[in-house]
């Protein structure tokens, strides 16, 4: 016997306030947060009354997840006084380089996480101020959360240490990272 | 790594600008961290920091090893708190699969996070002071503390620095006999050894002349800045998951959340000499309340979780540490993401030495006590 799940007041008041400011969005009924689907073009009106009119101070995590036919962005943002989240998600397109809006102007610290998920998983921040590639080296090929990733084999980090016969990645699997030629 | 770094600077300026390269193989940057300064004089007018030495893929490795296996990865994050890890990936687990554990378990994790909080503590004050210019003696006294409290991890786990005792399902195996007796000891020894810090750093002159009113992070900006953990609560701000969505057992517990006042470097350093009180209270309260049984709850040997995805997080001895996990219903996560607090709270670290001198940088770095296991992942 289980009823249908309570939403805290804080969440229904941020739901209602959500619902007012226009449609396209999904709502995803659970217990401890308000999971928002929203088209890419409402989310930073949608991101501007969550900090500004909700009191969302924290933009805890920005990621993103590569489901194959779409990338999907994931947001967490949390009130200082309270357990309950919003997590807005976002689809875009999978094609070579989706867009999405930078949250930077409203949140300074998603800078580093964008720049993150722009060096990993390919996704360009549009409106970033400084949009370069964080861990990885600038030339690297490629970026290696995306599914389909594969190692280019004549990548070499330092290309003045470069030894004869060790020629980078067996060609195959993504993840099976940098063996001696046979 | 990064010939557009320098590129952008160009190194011989007309208007008398001088460009440093800080690091990556400097003992300040504790680790593998650069900081590419532009000075006018000894004054800081631009700053670009730089990292990635040290990843490893840690994201991209969990994608193909199965949720087990994720587990010693995540001890070679923050590598100073590794408990802290394996507590954070395990909540993010067990949400996922809905696994409940036995409530031994849930003290279990308690003491061992804090017992390391305290030793991640000490790390961060010893080389905070070692930054200030205090060649190795506090240091030195920091890491008398924190071999006792890894002694006993050895003993627990048989680890000293990756322990990947906490799991899924409860913690690896129960503590040995003496484990009690010898962490009662160290709790009764601890307050007196916080002291002795507080002698050679809290009132020292030339300590409080290098730390005050330098590095000034306003409560705003830090929201700002999603910066989390003990540079949050410096700057005024009473944030800790502990209270606000007390995960595992932390209701049971009474602590309070030490706050800074000004939100400078000396205020960082004093909310940490405090947290390390309230968590040998915490420690203490968990000793006296630990309940008997399993430490360990039962699971299949290959763990499938069900489709969906689940975001845990903890209020780690940094900063908020979080673990994104995505499931396909197959028995390796199909994403996991680490939010990082090291990584996310370097972010403020450019607005927040610009116009300060290249010794006050150093020391704000200290401040933030990052690791760069977590930064670069």
């Amino acid at each position: 016997m289980e009823g249908q799940p309570v939403l805290p007041g804080i969440l229904v008041e941020a739901r209602r306030t959500l619902e007012a400011a226009g449609p396209g969005l999904e709502f995803r009924e659970l217990v401890d947060q308000l999971d928002v689907s929203l088209p890419v073009d409402r989310l930073i009106p949608c991101c501007y009354l969550i900090k500004r009119e909700l009191g969302y101070p924290l933009l805890m995590s920005v990621t993103a997840v590569d489901w194959e036919d779409s990338f999907e962005l994931v947001y967490h943002i949390y009130r200082t006084d309270s357990a309950f989240p919003i997590v807005l998600r976002c689809r875009l397109p999978r094609e070579e380089n989706p867009e999405a809006p930078s949250l930077v102007s409203l949140w300074a610290g998603a800078e580093y996480q964008e720049r993150e998920i722009y060096d990993l998983m390919g996704i360009v921040f549009t409106g970033h101020p400084d949009l370069r590639r964080i861990l990885l080296a600038d030339d690297f090929p490629g970026h290696p959360l995306r599914k389909d990733f594969q190692q280019d084999p004549d990548f070499v980090l330092v290309p003045h240490l470069r030894v004869p016969g060790y020629a980078g990645a067996r060609p195959g699997k993504a993840s099976t990272g940098r063996f001696l030629d046979e | 790594m990064n010939r557009e770094v320098i590129s952008t600077f160009p190194m011989d300026t007309e208007d008398g600008t001088l460009v440093v390269n800080f690091g990556p193989q400097h003992p300040s940057t504790h680790g593998v961290f650069r900081l590419v300064m532009k000075l006018e004089g000894e004054t800081i007018v631009d700053a670009v920091p730089v990292m990635g030495y040290l990843h490893r893929s840690v994201e991209k490795l969990s994608e193909s090893r199965s949720y087990l296996q994720g587990i010693p990865l995540t001890d070679r994050l923050d590598y100073m708190a590794a408990m802290s890890n394996n507590l954070a990936y395990a909540l993010a687990v067990e949400k996922l699969a809905k696994i409940e554990i036995p409530e031994r378990a849930d003290y279990l994790r308690v003491i061992m996070v804090e017992l390391n909080r305290i030793a991640s503590h000490c790390m961060a004050i010893g080389s905070l002071a070692n930054d200030a210019g205090a060649f190795y003696t506090p240091f030195i006294y920091a890491f008398r503390d924190r071999e006792k409290i890894l002694d006993l991890f050895e003993m627990t786990c048989g680890q000293r620095l990756t322990y990947s005792y906490i799991r899924f399902g409860g913690v690896s195996r129960d503590i040995p006999e003496q484990f009690v007796p010898l962490c009662r000891q160290l709790l009764d020894e601890m307050p007196a050894n916080i002291d002795e810090y507080e002698r050679m750093m809290t009132s020292n002159e030339i300590f409080l002349a290098r730390t005050r009113n330098i590095g000034i992070l306003p409560p705003e900006m830090a929201l700002d800045y999603s910066v989390t953990g003990p540079m949050l609560r410096a700057s005024g701000v009473p944030h800790d998951l502990r209270k606000v969505e007390p995960y595992s057992v932390y209701d049971r517990f009474q602590f309070k959340v030490p706050v800074g006042r000004v939100g400078d470097v000396y205020d960082r350093y004093f909310v940490r000499i405090q947290e390390m009180r309230e968590s040998v209270k915490i420690v203490r309260q968990a000793l006296d309340q630990l309940p008997g049984g399993d430490a360990r709850a039962s699971l299949p040997k290959v763990l499938r979780p069900p489709k969906g995805d689940a975001y845990a997080q903890i209020e780690g001895p940094k900063g908020v540490l979080g673990y994104y996990l995505v499931s396909d219903g197959g028995p390796m996560p199909y994403r996991s993401k680490v939010r990082a607090p090291s990584f996310i709270n370097l972010t403020a670290l450019r607005p927040m030495i610009l116009g300060y001198k290249v010794a006050d940088a150093i020391v704000i770095l200290g401040s933030f006590d990052i690791i760069l296991g977590e930064v670069d992942r």
